[in-house]
């Protein structure tokens, strides 16, 4: 399998583990990752105040996409659910495919909406498979009792094709399942991280990554496993607030689906990234015999 | 219509708008059928534990009805049984009625139970929806009619313990389904109603969470002759209830894919009704409804709801969930809402929620529909002719609907339209009286 | 009636709205701050979207979704408050201090936000580079880009 890889401008610009542990794990697993040769945001960010911005960026990259005849993989929820929304607008409204290509054909770009995306998510779940997974396992995390934060952007919103179920989603559960380890549900497993008013409210955004990662402390559980680089900049990166902003505890093991993946791999640490993650990932490694 | 042609009329459905139609029809001389799908009759309102807005015990006014069909010269009972296929037309239908063995003799069984109990077979009940289970030979319910055994083929591994203990030798394995050819001079369908699956609000937990129940499992809960004998304990460790939430419309008043967009009708009151009974089990049960309209339009129904409010201390929040959620912990269900009242959005613990879910046809209405020629709507009730003034006929002359199966509508509304479909059937069948 | 439309993207129907209440029961910023969307709907619904853009409330959504997913009539709570958001916009009123050097970032380099260093749990600084990863890679025609963008740009003031 290949794919245009498109980490996305959080990956990119910060969340650079994610990208370390997916360039890692996914060949290996047998799906290629070109890069493209050239990108931009998905436009997301700008969406609410600036729709025309947003659909024209989207569509930019859907068409470059287009013009490398790949499809595309995404690491990040909120760009699969921006080319998402750009695609079923296209198909909608002619009048905005016209208006977007008028300003591709200045760049010499053309958009159709036909190319396909995925999130990693889909790719390791419905095209690698469960048993391939657990093929690849070396090091089995039996024995690790895991929690599972989808991301809202991921379920939501389930009129347009979404990667899972909004309600009772299950794939991650199933992947971190396929590497020896076992899931644990919790109160807010559906609740949203925060990052969506982290800038515009900060404290309150990060108090709802507090409550979530609350509600997975009191379940006694190992460790979050994340699919969104948003996501993880809140429940790995906020911690040492949100206890201050409780007043409690919040402190929790947080990493990247592709991380946990890796370490089942045999992959080192230091290879995945785990020395940029900032919960305190090494009360999950030594539960797997495993140092930074 | 010439009063030429069979004087009998078939029912189709045995609850209690069937049943009120096969007495008035059978109490003015004509011979009745009536075929009913379960292997007793009474339908939903055998499985409830009180009426509103009266309060009645439901089985202790619909028993009597039940027996009087069971007794009346002019009611021929087929219970266990299907209409399978209708030729002809108003005055001369002929009806194949297909009837599914019990493996038990009518003609011996007593009723006594005894095989019941020595069954080493157990299955969850449906009566009980689900909640507790029976034998794979079994008496439907306590006050069934007719009182007789039956074995569920489904599960009987043919042990044979019930031939030996039963006294009457009633059991009979040989049975095989039965076809009867019938005559009828006109039909009416009382097909009645299901609860839609209410995981398809799969926000609220059905099917997930164990104390997440719907209004009818909890009727049984509630109920003496049901698996808790009417002890209020939560399904998922038997704790006595304190705390409790209904939610209303559930998967009804929605437009999202797999809901139903129209009222229910009743459930804002049988909400109400079942608050008042679980105050009445225990005053100190903190009872919450959930509601964003309540439908209290028919007699008496507003003094009810003033009563549970005022008298019984019932809790009426103008809020719906969004989502409810589990403490794995303890099996207690979270609710945050906002009360729109308010504008408060708070958190509350329950332990246990009940959900009032759409109701639908039964799913026997299409392939029924199609076997008489009748048309459903796209929820798939009965179209009447007109639903305001020929309520009860259908584009079939001599073919009959009444009660839930043509829509939503409470106890006394099925028992007029069934006196009114049976009228129907009656000009047909005795000819125009002119 | 109040006129919002949403220009692009999913449907807004102010007009089916019930006040049930069920989008404010699950919106996680309810629990925080003032904003409740089943008043913004009703809001936007008579009209009132003035009231709406001076309230601050636009600003308090997390953009989960919840409201948008389980709306008993698909009135699209979350996307009403989208388009207030474009409204607001429009109308030159002063956005949140978070668009300015997003809209920069977006014209200079094609993403909203330029790689930065970060540190390791051994609080150590490393960048894309130091971690072995490409530069990453903007528009190749950056000046038809960013004209392109800059003539959608709208509102916003980069």
């Amino acid at each position: 399998m290949r794919f245009l890889f498109f980490p996305g401008c959080t990956a990119q610009a910060e969340q650079y583990a994610y990208e370390l542990s997916a360039r890692r794990v996914l060949p290996e697993l047998g799906v290629e990752l070109v890069d493209l040769p050239e990108a931009n945001c998905c436009g997301y960010p700008i969406k609410a105040v600036s729709p025309m911005a947003w659909a024209y960026l989207a569509g930019r990259v859907l068409a470059i996409a287009e013009r490398e005849r790949l499809d595309l993989l995404v690491l990040c929820n909120g760009c699969h659910l921006s080319f998402y929304e750009l695609k079923w607008a296209i198909k909608q409204d002619r009048g905005l495919l016209e208006k977007l290509n008028e300003l591709l054909s200045r760049e010499g770009l053309e958009l159709k909406g036909e190319v396909r995306v995925l999130h990693v998510l889909e790719v390791l779940h419905d095209l690698v498979g469960v048993k391939a997974i657990q093929r690849a396992v070396k090091k089995s995390l039996d024995g690790l009792r895991l929690s599972a934060h989808y991301g809202c952007h991921l379920i939501r919103p389930s009129t347009l094709p979404r990667p899972d179920d909004p309600e009772d989603p299950r794939k991650l559960e199933e992947l971190i399942r396929a590497l020896g380890a076992s899931t644990l549900d919790y109160p807010a497993r559906l609740d949203c991280c925060g990052s969506g008013l982290a800038a515009f409210h900060g404290r309150e955004a990060i108090k709802m990554a507090g409550w979530k990662l609350s509600s997975i402390r009191e379940t006694g559980s190992d460790g979050l496993v994340v699919l969104c680089p948003f996501c993880m900049k809140m429940l790995d990166g906020k911690q040492a607030i949100a206890r201050r902003l409780l007043g409690r505890d919040v402190e929790v093991p947080v990493l990247y689906y592709t991380q946990l993946l890796g370490l089942a791999m045999g992959f080192k640490p230091r290879e995945l990234g785990l020395h940029l993650n900032l919960s305190p990932v090494e009360k999950l490694l030594s539960g797997m015999g495993v140092s930074m | 219509m010439s009063g030429g042609g069979s004087k009998s009329v078939l029912v189709i459905g045995g609850g209690i708008a069937g049943i009120q139609a096969a007495l008035d029809l059978a109490n003015r001389g004509l011979r009745v059928y009536l075929v009913e799908r379960q292997p007793s009759i009474g339908g939903r309102m055998a499985q409830l534990d009180k009426t509103f807005p009266t309060m009645d015990c439901a089985i202790c006014i619909l028993a009597p009805k039940m027996i009087e069909c069971d007794r009346h010269p002019n009611i021929e009972l087929l219970t266990n049984a299907e209409v399978k296929a209708v030729e002809g037309s108003a005055g001369d239908f002929r009806v194949r009625v297909l009837i599914r063995p019990r493996y038990v003799d009518p003609d011996r069984c007593t009723g006594c139970g005894v095989c019941t109990e020595r069954c080493p077979i157990e299955v969850p009940d449906e009566f009980n929806m689900g909640l507790g289970p029976r034998k794979a030979i079994y008496i439907p319910f306590p006050q069934a009619v007719p009182r007789l055994a039956l074995i569920d083929d489904r599960y009987c591994v043919r042990c044979g313990l019930c031939e030996r203990v039963c006294e009457a030798g009633a059991i009979d394995f040989s049975q095989k389904p039965e076809e009867l050819e019938l005559h009828a001079g006109a039909i009416v369908v009382a097909t009645g109603f299901s609860l839609s699956d209410a995981s398809v609000v799969g926000e609220y937990g059905y099917g997930r969470y164990e104390n997440v129940l719907t209004a009818l499992e909890f009727e049984r809960l509630i109920c003496a002759s049901g698996p808790t004998r009417g002890e209020l304990l939560r399904p998922s460790d038997g704790k006595k209830l304190k705390r409790i939430a209904f939610i209303q419309c559930v998967g009804s008043r929605s437009l999202r894919p797999g809901h139903k967009p129209y009222c229910s009708s009743v459930c804002c009151m049988y909400a109400t009704k079942e608050a008042i009974l679980v105050k009445e089990h225990d005053p100190d049960v903190d009872v919450v409804i959930f509601y964003t309209d309540l439908r209290a339009f028919g007699k008496g129904f507003q003094r009810l709801v003033e009563k549970a409010r005022e008298e019984y201390g019932v809790k009426y929040i103008r809020a719906k969930p969004s989502e409810v959620r589990e403490d794995p912990a303890t099996g207690d269900l979270l609710i945050w809402y906002e009360d729109t009242f308010t504008s408060e959005v708070v958190e509350k613990r329950f332990d246990l929620v009940i959900l009032c879910p759409a109701l639908v046809p039964s799913e026997t209405n299409r392939e029924l529909a199609k076997t008489l020629g009748l048309e459903v709507d796209e929820h798939g009730f009965f179209r009447a002719a007109d639903p305001l003034i020929s309520p009860t006929d259908t584009h079939v002359p001599g073919i009959f609907v009444c009660g839930f199966c043509s829509g939503p509508k409470d106890i006394s509304e099925c028992v007029y339209q069934a006196s009114c479909a049976a009228e129907r059937a009656m000009e047909v069948v005795l000819g125009a009286g002119r | 009636m109040g006129q919002l439309r949403a220009e692009i993207g999913l449907e807004i129907k102010p007009e089916f709205c019930t006040q049930c209440g069920k989008c404010s029961s699950g919106c996680p910023a309810a629990r925080l701050l003032d904003i409740r969307p089943r008043k913004i709907v009703l809001m936007a619904y008579l009209g009132m979207e003035d009231e709406v853009l001076r309230s601050g409330w636009l600003w308090m959504c997390s953009d989960c979704l919840a409201c948008e997913e389980r709306c008993p009539y698909q009135v699209g709570p979350y996307s009403i408050i989208m388009a207030l958001r474009e409204l607001y916009a429009e109308k030159g009123l002063r956005l949140p201090s978070y668009y300015g050097p997003l809209a920069s970032s977006l014209l200079k380099t094609g993403f909203s936000q330029a790689p930065i260093r970060v540190r390791t749990r051994e609080f150590k600084r490393v960048d894309r580079e130091s971690l072995g990863l490409q530069p990453p890679r903007g528009p190749m025609d950056m000046k038809r880009f960013s004209e392109n963008l800059k003539a959608v740009l709208g509102g916003v003031r980069a």
